[in-house]
């Protein structure tokens, strides 16, 4: 699995995934930083992870349309199916790979609460929280798009319909208070990405929420794998 | 030894392989041949395991494939007929990545193999390039540098030389000659006479069925089962059919104007023990008709395939 995630991994910087992703991430959040908190004399480190998580809902995308994708177009797939390694070893290191470019990029904006503390009081436990619960939520938006990435070889398509099921979860909280169906609304509630993230961003480190995203990421690497494994030679 | 044993592939209705048996012997180096859709690279993706197996079992020694897949992969080196490369992976680096892959000991060794493999293949020179910068025929060897990596057992090699021009089809042609030293190979072309000059063995396969399996010699034997004899006369088609008519032996004949002015060309069919030759020579001579040519028609590797994929029951199972 090493040498699969080491693969991965360069190939987000070979293909210009990585940089794109990253500049977009890191120019982004700096704007958010700068106009949120810089210039609003703003002290609140709240107000940047709330706005950061509706970018990563849109470019995490970017990071997952080529995964399985590109593999499919290029018939490289046949090379890790014919060789001694396991489909959940192939999904892993993809995942990974995804989740360590994010991290990358998440690393970098460590500096802002730090550079907040020069001027004021910056909450840790909200600041750790928000951490989490960012790294939480991009691990679940990592897997989803790996899983749409499986099934198709056109990494436009991926990343469309992973950034439109990332919008419809985002946005399922909304969506549930126009519904009168019984149970669909609740449904739509504990399924909302923003419903599931926001008590982070408060410092409330709830055990619900983080099984929430965990098993939720699980379950789908887990869907992907037996994909992987039954769709071989498709 | 690879043993096949009654594998089947099935895509909805259609069978793409049907109850395929048949094994290779260690050191063997036997060629799949088959028409397009025959179900050459099905049987070779399923030994592989890059497509699952409907019914039936594939062992390679003491493993099969379902119950120990990466044991079994671990012993086969594949080339598919698009090698499966990155294109913005350097050689060695794709080199590196296979041998991690196939988890093939130490840096040192990986190193040292890496270098053995671009030596046999001779991409050497090519080591540092970009795979995506590499033309077809150096994109067939590093696929090929890729296959040996770890010096797998089996060797499963699809259409090694489709797209290659007549050179590299030479070069790489001496190249599996040589690995047959080391290897078990299967080997699938159309290029029938290459084949047969690596091969010693041949699997012939028609609409997913194994309808041949035996040596070069003793195929090309069975397809001499009926006598050929090519005659060539001067004067017209019809002078031809008004000898050949008559004599009973013949059990069918073809005739065409011949390339040679004033002649004509008879392709005669007769069963395998009559030698038609002096009652053909007696019937010109006497009806006053030159001979220009009179000999026996070998049949060629590709007039056995087209005979042998034309049957209806298999030759030998």
């Amino acid at each position: 699995m090493k040498a699969l995630y080491q693969k991965e991994l360069q190939q987000y910087f070979t293909s210009m995934t990585g940089y794109i992703y990253l500049a977009i991430f890191l120019g982004i959040s700096g704007i958010i930083f700068t106009t949120g908190n810089l210039l609003s004399n703003n002290g609140d480190i709240k107000v940047f992870f709330s706005s950061l998580f509706s970018v990563l809902i849109f470019i995490l995308p970017i990071l997952t349309m080529r995964l399985f994708s590109e593999e499919k177009k290029l018939k490289t797939l046949q090379l890790l199916y014919t060789m001694p390694v396991s489909a959940a070893e192939i999904v892993l290191a993809k995942f990974f790979a995804a989740l360590t470019i994010f991290a990358l990029g998440i690393l970098v904006t460590t500096v802002y609460p730090l550079i907040l503390s020069l001027f004021g009081t910056v909450e840790l436990l909200v600041t750790l929280g928000s951490y989490c619960g960012i790294a939480l939520l991009a691990s679940l938006a990592i897997a989803i798009g790996l899983t749409v990435s499986v099934m198709t070889e056109n990494q436009i398509v991926a990343a469309a319909v992973s950034y439109s099921i990332l919008l419809v979860l985002w946005l399922a909280d909304s969506i549930s208070s126009f519904l009168s169906v019984p149970l669909l609304p609740q449904l739509l509630k504990a399924l909302s990405l923003r419903q599931n993230f926001s008590e982070f961003t408060l410092g409330i480190f709830n055990p619900a929420r983080v099984i929430f995203f965990i098993s939720c990421s699980a379950y789908l690497l887990y869907v992907s794998s037996l994909m992987v494994e039954h769709r071989r030679g498709a | 030894m690879l043993s096949v044993e009654h594998v089947t592939k099935q895509y909805g209705p259609n069978r793409a392989v049907d109850d395929l048996c048949f094994s290779i012997g260690t050191g063997q180096i036997a060629g799949l041949l088959g028409a397009n859709g025959a179900g050459k690279s099905t049987t070779m993706n399923m030994i592989t395991g890059y497509l699952p197996i409907s019914s039936g079992r594939i062992h390679l020694h003491e493993h099969e494939i379902a119950e120990h897949p990466k044991e079994f992969k671990r012993h086969i080196g594949y080339l598919p007929e698009f090698p499966p490369l990155y294109h913005d992976m350097s050689v060695t680096e794709q080199l590196r990545f296979a041998c991690s892959l196939r988890r093939a000991g130490t840096k040192s060794y990986r190193d040292e193999e890496i270098r053995r493999v671009c030596a046999l293949t001779h991409i050497e020179e090519m080591k540092d390039r970009l795979i995506g910068h590499l033309s077809k025929g150096y994109k067939q060897r590093v696929g090929l540098a890729q296959a040996l990596i770890g010096s797998p057992e089996l060797l499963i090699l699809d259409e090694p030389t489709a797209g290659l021009d007549p050179r590299q089809i030479i070069e790489m042609r001496n190249l599996i000659t040589q690995l047959k030293e080391q290897h078990t190979i299967l080997i699938s072309s159309h290029i029938l006479s290459e084949i047969a000059s690596i091969c010693s063995r041949l699997l012939i396969i028609d609409h997913g069925r194994l309808v041949a399996d035996d040596t070069p010699e003793h195929l090309m034997r069975a397809a001499a089962a009926e006598n050929l004899l090519l005659l060539r006369i001067k004067g017209t088609p019809d002078q031809a059919k008004r000898l050949l008519d008559p004599i009973e032996s013949i059990t069918g004949f073809t005739n065409s104007i011949s390339a040679e002015p004033g002649c004509c060309d008879c392709t005669i069919e007769s069963a395998a023990n009559v030698d038609l030759r002096d009652r053909i020579f007696y019937a010109c001579a006497a009806a006053s008709v030159p001979i220009r040519l009179l000999q026996p028609k070998n049949p060629t590797i590709e007039d056995m395939f087209i005979q042998m994929t034309e049957h209806k029951e298999p030759y030998r199972l």
